[in-house]
C-alpha cells in the first residue's frame, strides 16, 4: 500500500457516520506522537473511511497535511469497512495487567489516551481480573519476570514435570492432570467403589489421614501443584509415583 | 508471641472470606464476615453500620491507608510504589487518619474480629509504626507482609512475633504467581503451627481452600459484576455460572438488585467453605 501525503481540506468525511470519538484525546496525541498512521479514503470520492477522528483532531490542531492510504472499494464495501472498522474496535478487550504494566515505566501519561485517574481503575480491574481468574485454567508458562521473581521469592518448581491429561499412580492413590468441570471423561471412570474423590488436592494430600486409610482419586488441573505432590509423596514414603498413561 | 487484638477472633473457625466494600454495601448483604476500612467510617451515619455490624458479623477493621496513599499519588502526580514507600507522615492527610484510627480502634477493638496495622512505608518503616500503634492504643495490629518487597527474613520475624499476619502483593500478581506464592505461604506457614494468615485482595478458590494453613481472605471482587460492564458474571459455589447478555446489565445508579444477587453469591460462597470444612477437607476435619 502506498502512502501520499494530501491537504486536509480536500478529504470529506464519511456522511452519517455513526461513530463518536474522543477529538480531543487523538489531538493530545498528535501534539504528543504525531500523527504515527495513515488514515483510509476512499479514492473515488476522498471519502474518510477510517480515521475520520483522527482528520478531526488534525483539522482542530490546524495541520495542512495528512497521510493517507487509499481504498478502492465500491460504495457497499465502503460502507462495510465503516461500520467493520468501529466494531472490531468494540469487541476488543484489555489484559489489564499488561495494560498496568505498560503504563507503569512512562515518566508521564501525555498522549497515552490515560490519565492519572484511569491508572487507579486500571489497577483495581488488574486485580479483580486475578480474582476472576480460575486456576485450574491457567497453565501456562510464567514469563521471565514472573520466573526471575519467583526464583527469589516462592518454592521453585517442582522435580516431578506433569502434563494435562497424564495419570500418576501414587502409592495406593492416583493422579489424573485434568479439569474438574469440563474433564470428566478423564478421570470419571477411575472412580470405582471404595476410592474418594479428591478434586484439587494441596501437595501434602497423601500425607493426610484420609489418605492413609482410603485409595483417593487425586483430580488436579495445576501443573506445579500436582507435581509439588509428587514431590512430597515421594519425599514422605520413600517410593516413586509412576506415570499409567 | 503477641496475640493481635480483636475480640471476636475465632482461632478454630477457618478459613473465612470477608467481603470488602463500604459500610452500607455489607451491611445489605448477609454475608457474615465483612471488611470495611477507616477511611470509609467517615461520618455518624457509618460509625452506626460499624455498631450494627459488630452486634450481628464478624468485622475485619483496614486502615485506609492504601486509599490514602493512592490519593497522595494522584495529587502529586506519583506512581503507586512510589507513594506506597513513602515514610506515613509524608503522606498527605495521615495524622488525621491517624487519629481516627486510632478512636475508632480503642473503642471498638473488642468488638472486632481484628484490625489491620497502618501499613506504609516497607519493612524499615512498618515495624516503628506498628510500635507506635501499640504504645499509643494498646492495641497489637495485623501486620502485613508483601512477599515481593519485605523478603523472607521479614516473614519470619513477623510469624515468631505475631498469632496472625496479612499477606499482601498478591492483588497485583499474575495468576501462576498468586498460586504460587498462596503454596509458599503454606510452605512457610509449617514452621509456624499456630499462624493465622489473612490473604489481602483474594476471592475463594479452590487451591486457596485446599492450601493446609488456618486463614482467611478478603475481596471486594464480590461486586465486581457491579463495576465493570463486561465483567457482568455471577458467582456462586466457587463457579462463575453465567454471563449476563448486554441487555440484563444494570443501569450505573440502578444497582441494589445487582447488590443483593452478589451478596447471595458470596454469601453462598462462605456457605460453600463451611460445607467442605464439614464434609471433604482432610485437615480441618482431623483438627
Amino acid at each position: 500500500m502506498d502512502i501520499e501525503t494530501v491537504a486536509v481540506d480536500s478529504l470529506k468525511p464519511y456522511p452519517g457516520n455513526p461513530r463518536r470519538g474522543d477529538v480531543t484525546a487523538i489531538a493530545a496525541s498528535i501534539e504528543r506522537n504525531g500523527v504515527y498512521k495513515p488514515i483510509v479514503v476512499q479514492r473515488t470520492t476522498r471519502t474518510i473511511l477510517a480515521g475520520n477522528h483522527t482528520w478531526q483532531a488534525a483539522k482542530s490542531l490546524g495541520m495542512d497535511t495528512i497521510d493517507v492510504v487509499w481504498s478502492d472499494a465500491d460504495d457497499d464495501t465502503a460502507r462495510r469497512i465503516v461500520l467493520v472498522d468501529n466494531a472490531t474496535n468494540d469487541r476488543a478487550t484489555y489484559d489489564w495487567h499488561e495494560l498496568d504494566v505498560l503504563l507503569a515505566d512512562l515518566d508521564d501519561l501525555a498522549g497515552t489516551g490515560y490519565s492519572q485517574d484511569d491508572l487507579a481503575l486500571i489497577a483495581e480491574r488488574a486485580a479483580a481480573m486475578d480474582d476472576l481468574v480460575d486456576d485450574e485454567d491457567d497453565d501456562r508458562a510464567p514469563t521471565t519476570g514472573e520466573l526471575l521473581e519467583l526464583s527469589h521469592v516462592t518454592v521453585p518448581e517442582p522435580t516431578h514435570k506433569c502434563h494435562h491429561g497424564q495419570v500418576w499412580k501414587v502409592g495406593q492413590h492416583t493422579l489424573v492432570i485434568a479439569k474438574i468441570n469440563d474433564e470428566h471423561h478423564l478421570w470419571r471412570h477411575l472412580l470405582t467403589d471404595g476410592v474418594r474423590f479428591a478434586p484439587f488436592p494441596e501437595p501434602y494430600f497423601t500425607l493426610s489421614d484420609v489418605a492413609r486409610d482410603t485409595p483417593l482419586l487425586l483430580v488436579q488441573p495445576n501443573t506445579y501443584l500436582a507435581g509439588h505432590l509428587l514431590d512430597k509423596h515421594a519425599a514422605a514414603f520413600g517410593e516413586a509415583s509412576v506415570v499409567l498413561t | 508471641m503477641k496475640a493481635t487484638s480483636g475480640g471476636t477472633f475465632d482461632p478454630s473457625a477457618s478459613p473465612l472470606y470477608f467481603i470488602a466494600s463500604n459500610p452500607e454495601a455489607v451491611e445489605e448483604s448477609q454475608h457474615p464476615h465483612v471488611l470495611v476500612a477507616v477511611n470509609e467510617l467517615n461520618g455518624q451515619r457509618q460509625m452506626d453500620v460499624l455498631d450494627r455490624l459488630c452486634d450481628t458479623r464478624t468485622v475485619l477493621l483496614d486502615s485506609g491507608i492504601f486509599n490514602l496513599a493512592m490519593g497522595h499519588a494522584k495529587a502529586h502526580g506519583l506512581s503507586m510504589d512510589t507513594a506506597l514507600s513513602l515514610h506515613p507522615t509524608e503522606v498527605d492527610g495521615f495524622d488525621a487518619l491517624r487519629d481516627r484510627y486510632y478512636r475508632i480502634v480503642t473503642e471498638y477493638a473488642d468488638r472486632l474480629w481484628g484490625v489491620i496495622e497502618l501499613d506504609q512505608g516497607g519493612a524499615k518503616v512498618k515495624p516503628e509504626t506498628r510500635a507506635m500503634i501499640e504504645k499509643d492504643t494498646g492495641i497489637v495490629p495485623m501486620p502485613v507482609y508483601h512477599p515481593l518487597n519485605d523478603g523472607w527474613d521479614y516473614f519470619d520475624t513477623l510469624a515468631q512475633g505475631y498469632d496472625r499476619i496479612c499477606f499482601g502483593n498478591l492483588v497485583k500478581a499474575a495468576p501462576p504467581t498468586r498460586l504460587r506464592l498462596m503454596h509458599t505461604a503454606a510452605e512457610r506457614a509449617r514452621a509456624y503451627p499456630y499462624l493465622w494468615t489473612h490473604f489481602l485482595g483474594v476471592h475463594p478458590n479452590e487451591n486457596w481452600l485446599g492450601m493446609n494453613y488456618r486463614g482467611s481472605c478478603d475481596s471486594s471482587s464480590w461486586l465486581t459484576a457491579l463495576r465493570w460492564m463486561p465483567s457482568w458474571k455471577a458467582w456462586t459455589m466457587l463457579k462463575m455460572n453465567a454471563h449476563f447478555p448486554p441487555d440484563m446489565w444494570y443501569a450505573a445508579g440502578g444497582v441494589s438488585k445487582g447488590e443483593d444477587v452478589t451478596a447471595a453469591t458470596a454469601r453462598f460462597t462462605q456457605v460453600t467453605i463451611d460445607a467442605l470444612k464439614e464434609d471433604t477437607h482432610p485437615w480441618l476435619a482431623r483438627s
